[in-house]
């Protein structure tokens, strides 16, 4: 019989080295078209099934009508492997950097090491406290203040209200907020509430951090503040597991790196061998794909943006890029 | 503070679950203890955003349900209200505690799809969300109530003995609730109609339940009904102590207990049962 593992308890004071195992982890991902799952659509879906079992006929003739209303319903949803059959142990002291595709599961990989996914199969083993920078902004009441927001963010990730008020003062101070601490957060510009939301993210004292793309937020001069902040947060948090499309970031703050493609682990290993490894299949898949349209000319950075030219949100000013470019 | 997640369940019966339900109740009470700053922050936002901006603030958790009452007593008390003497303090014992439960489960509800963003974001107990629902609801209760009550003290109410059952009617009230709440928070997680049917289930319930009229007005031969009415049998706790000085009948008690306790059980097995698949459905 299946034992339900005690679940995590975070907050609670360190016994052991921090660790993240990965047992054999897979997860299996539904994503349905409309976000929901209509009664209807369930009436009908069980009604199509009861139907397919009690006459052949009518499965018949549903299969020569794909676009008939016997369509399996079950199919309405996109299924798909995310991440599949992943063995990775991370253990302290290691920055462990994540490069794929677009869509190859880095993101995913690293919503599960933050527990928001749980595996389908597998084990995932996590010693020490997680703080996921991923959350840059999206935890954000609009309604409340901006320092109501830092002690409500404070409180979601176990600090009490008490000590995140004691807080709140550098924190808007780092972010350039400090005159509008008392405003709701939902006149803020954005420029000012992801600059709020990163200091926020990043006054922590982290064990385990894992960062998804967060290097870049505001404008130059607050992108140097940031990056200086994360280099600190890196030295002294025990493991780092960070998601980034720069592949000048990775032998820069890795000592170790993995490669996702389509959810499994392709390498393991050296920071510059993997990124190595990556960049050459890259260039390969490229080629491949160039030569059946030898005509046209496609821009490089369409197919994958992040490589060598610098990510386009780095450069400041051009913002403008479609997001799904910059989603993992 | 090892973390072991052990895989999705897959093909778990609910009936299955019982078993083990000792131990996920007792993991739960120790991560909502672990997140209590979440839990309380969450309601304290939730009560201050409530009132945010408006003139009169927290005055309105005493004046909103003095009008509602108002209104119901002064269109309903030529229909229903005949003959019952003192129709406000009987109004009073039901609709209070009635509208508690109403906002609760439009609340729970709501609850898990309003905090998707978190929920994406951070790694959080599930539970959080209905139970810092329930928890501003019931302190929305309390201040009411106690508030209603010094008025109605000063109006005509007398103090006896039978409102020490105030308390017991309040915990087996919060306990309904919340397991009905989590039943509803997962089913509306899963078909987003659920929100739809519920309002219409409520206004029903509200209707069918002794509120505005007491349950004698309720014809001899579908009286019967009222003994498989939860939250009738649960008011009548309210309804008892505040309007008719009496203790509920011992019979009436073990029914509201048992139906409490029924309702909290399976709203939680079912909660925790679907809780790794919530976030697929979000």
């Amino acid at each position: 019989m299946r034992k339900i593992a005690p679940h995590s308890s975070l907050l609670s004071p360190r016994q052991s080295e921090p660790l993240i195992k990965l047992d054999d982890v897979s997860l299996h991902f539904q994503v349905y078209r409309d976000k929901s799952r209509s009664l209807k659509r369930a009436v009908l879906a069980w009604l199509g099934r009861s139907w397919e079992t009690h006459s052949t006929v009518e499965k018949t003739v549903s299969d020569s009508h794909p676009d008939s209303r016997f369509v399996d319903f079950q199919n309405t949803a996109s299924q798909f492997w995310a991440l599949q059959n992943i063995n990775l142990t991370v253990g302290a002291g290691t920055r462990l950097g994540i490069v794929g595709h677009n869509g190859a599961g880095k993101t995913t990989l690293l919503q599960v090491m933050a527990q928001i996914y749980r595996p389908t199969k597998g084990h995932l083993t996590i010693q020490g406290r997680v703080t996921p920078l991923l959350a840059l902004g999206s935890a954000f009441n609009p309604e409340l203040s901006a320092k109501e927001n830092i002690r409500l963010h404070g409180a979601l990730f176990g600090v009490d209200p008490v000590t995140m008020s004691k807080r709140s003062d550098a924190i808007l101070e780092f972010a350039d907020v400090t005159e509008f601490g008392d405003q709701p957060v939902k006149y803020f510009s954005s420029g000012m509430t992801s600059r709020l939301a990163f200091s926020i993210a990043t006054d922590i004292n982290p064990e385990i951090l894992l960062i998804d793309e967060v290097f870049a937020t505001g404008d130059r001069a607050f992108q140097k503040k940031a990056s200086h902040r994360m280099e600190s947060l890196m030295d002294t948090a025990h493991i780092v597991v960070m998601v980034t499309h720069n592949m000048s970031l990775i032998p820069k703050f890795c000592n170790r790196a993995i490669w996702v493609n389509q959810g499994q682990l392709v390498s393991d290993g050296e920071p510059d061998d993997v990124v190595e490894q990556y960049l050459a299949h890259l260039s390969q898949s490229e080629d491949q794909k160039k030569e059946p349209h030898a005509g046209q000319t496609g821009d490089k950075r369409h197919l994958h943006p992040s490589l060598d030219v610098p990510r386009p949100h780095l450069n400041s000013k051009h913002t403008s890029e479609p997001i799904s470019q910059e989603e993992a | 503070m090892t973390t072991q997640l052990a895989p999705l369940p897959q093909g778990i019966g609910l009936f299955k679950l019982p078993s083990q339900l000792l131990n996920v109740l007792k993991n739960d009470v120790r991560e909502i203890v672990n997140y209590r700053f979440a839990l309380s922050s969450l309601v304290y936002f939730e009560l201050k955003l409530r009132y945010h901006r408006s003139v009169l603030g927290f005055i309105w958790t005493l004046l909103h349900p003095l009008l509602m009452m108002s209104v119901v007593a002064t269109f309903f008390s030529h229909f229903m209200g005949r003959g019952v003497e003192n129709y406000a303090l009987y109004l009073f014992s039901g609709m209070l505690p009635w509208s508690f439960f109403a906002s609760t489960m439009t609340g729970c509800s709501q609850c898990l799809i309003q905090s998707e963003g978190t929920i994406r974001k951070i790694y959080l107990p599930k539970l959080l969300f209905p139970v810092s629902c329930t928890l501003t609801q019931f302190i929305n209760l309390i201040l009411s109530m106690t508030a209603l009550f010094f008025l109605f003290i000063f109006l005509s109410a007398e103090i006896n003995w039978p409102l020490l059952m105030l308390p017991v009617g309040l915990v087996l009230l919060m306990c309904f609730s919340l397991g009905m709440g989590l039943l509803v928070a997962t089913l509306n997680t899963f078909y987003r109609d659920v929100a739809h049917i519920l309002t219409v289930v409520i206004q029903a319930g509200y209707f069918a339940t002794p509120i505005l009229y007491q349950s004698e007005m309720v014809p001899e031969r579908l009286r019967y009904l009222h003994k498989w009415n939860p939250m009738h049998l649960i008011l009548d706790i309210f309804q008892s102590a505040i309007y008719y000085s009496e203790f509920p009948s011992s019979t009436n008690l073990l029914r509201a207990t048992s139906f409490a306790l029924v309702a909290l059980i399976l709203g939680y097995a079912t909660f925790k049962h679907y809780e790794p698949r919530f976030i697929f459905r979000l």
